[in-house]
């Protein structure tokens, strides 16, 4: 019978720095238990957790990068909370990411929602509807958040627009 | 009168759920609770946002809302799991990692804003139960829950990360639980509690097929242990449980268990108006409202 190891000398020598610019944390802890993946409300979908952090540990720059299960992430924390090392494999979901991100590919649907805080300074708008719905219980029509301040909506623009990366929350930043 | 404290309203219970809102209100007037609001708070912002673009833009965001508190002196108490562990996750990074911190900085300038870290961010159920305390709580109640089974749905982001949050013991939580006993009601144990109800990270939003197939798993855990109610301490949580059950009965199933926000349960049992707090569900709760509150007659 015939072994093929998995070898290292094929990975990025630099993945692991730069994931940590993007947020991943020390992958280095993970030594591959998969209490992770047991926990993982997305295991049944194309999210594997363990896998991701084998790919960084061993250099695999182009499977971790082009993962798009990383998408079918809840953000519920349960590897990160019950990872026996202290690893984040949370954090490294979020940093291939912020990598797919900032090459174009944020989600439509999460775009959209980036889209809104943008323009409403709330995940969501508030129709005539809601603001009715607001008056049946005994509210205000407008909420006294930024709604009901416009002039403090172009601080929230601002602070999205002084960093390089607004672009990607623009119609057509991502897929 | 307590310590100032400043409500952080968010997104999904002001322009979704305002029932949830006016619930929060009712319960926080009711116990004296001292909770007034900070003006021009925006999107906290959620995880399915800026967090997946650049970390930096994400926390500023989180550090205007915190600074505008701060020029307040107020703490904030967020009344949803997302705004809470967002808040203090920023808060917690904003305090411990000086390179963030100020990059973070050098945002907010464009808004004239500084973030100066003397601003706490609570959960409003931290805050029920340890700055209004139990007793106060119990002294308000008019309709006990005596006699009623509730299933608790945590949520993630009212638990992880523990390390950072401390809300509660991550893996046997007592205090929402604490809170219902004190309301006269009994919770249940049931399996896949303390598990994720599908919603969040954008799959919700992105594909909903996917988040609904785990709520079934919630819900069917949930089913088998023969509830009058399912309890959440999230908008998020609870627009996932109601509506999404009335996604899985179109899909054909017959699942119909009523969802309370926890200030809705306590607001009811307190006497509030159930047209006020507890006016919006898509899955009925009207026979649990009738239980609590009595017919009127």
């Amino acid at each position: 019978m015939s072994v093929h190891p998995l070898r290292i000398d094929m990975g990025s020598k630099d993945l692991l720095s730069k994931m940590e610019v993007l947020g991943s944390g020390n992958v280095l802890k993970c030594y591959q238990c998969g209490t992770c993946v047991g926990d993982c409300p997305a295991t049944l979908s194309d999210l594997h957790v363990r896998k991701l952090m084998k790919y960084s540990i061993y250099g695999l720059e182009d499977r971790l990068l082009s993962d798009t299960g990383v998408w079918g992430c809840t953000t519920c924390h349960a590897c990160s909370e019950r990872c026996p090392e202290g690893a984040s494999p949370f954090e490294l979901v979020m940093a291939v990411r912020r990598y797919q991100s900032q090459m174009g590919k944020l989600p439509e649907a999460l775009r959209a929602i980036a889209g809104n805080i943008m323009e409403y300074g709330h995940a969501v708008d508030l129709g005539e509807k809601h603001k009715k719905a607001r008056k049946a219980v005994g509210l205000p029509e407008v909420p006294p958040t930024v709604l009901a301040h416009p002039d403090m909506m172009k601080d929230i623009q601002a602070i999205v627009r002084a960093r390089e990366f607004a672009k990607f929350v623009d119609k057509g930043g991502g897929e | 009168m307590m310590a100032d404290h400043g409500l952080f309203l968010g997104c999904i219970a002001p322009l979704r759920f305002p029932d949830i809102e006016a619930a929060t209100r009712y319960v926080f007037d009711q116990v004296n609770g001292g909770v007034t609001d900070v003006e021009g708070m925006g999107c906290c912002p959620t995880k399915a946002s800026f967090t997946n673009i650049d970390e930096v833009t994400a926390t500023a965001l989180s550090a205007r809302n915190i600074a505008l508190a701060e020029t307040e002196g107020k703490d904030l108490v967020t009344i949803c799991n997302g705004c809470f562990s967002i808040l203090a996750e920023a808060k917690h990074e904003m305090d411990h990692d000086i390179d963030l911190r100020m990059d973070v900085q050098q945002v907010l300038k464009t808004a004239d804003l500084r973030y100066k870290g003397s601003s706490d961010v609570l959960h409003f159920v931290e805050f029920l139960h340890k700055e209004v305390g139990i007793s106060r709580i119990t002294s308000t109640v008019k309709h006990s829950l005596r006699g009623m089974r509730l299933a608790i749905f945590h949520g993630c982001h009212y638990l992880r990360p523990s390390d950072v949050l401390g809300t509660d013991d991550p893996e046997d939580p007592k205090k929402i639980q604490d809170i219902i006993s004190a309301l006269g009601g009994r919770t249940v144990p049931w399996i896949g509690q303390l598990e994720c109800c599908g919603a969040g990270g954008g799959l919700r939003a992105r594909e909903p097929e996917r988040a609904l197939t785990i709520l079934e798993e919630r819900v069917k855990g949930i089913k088998d242990a023969e509830v009058d109610a399912i309890v959440t301490v999230c908008p998020f949580c609870f627009l996932q449980f109601d509506m999404g059950q009335d996604a899985l009965r179109e899909a054909g199933s017959d699942y119909s268990i009523p969802v309370f926000h926890l200030n809705q349960l306590i607001a009811l049992t307190q006497g509030a108006e159930a047209s006020h707090v507890a006016r919006m569900s898509k899955t009925p709760r009207q026979s649990v409202i009738t239980s609590i509150q009595g017919d009127g007659k």
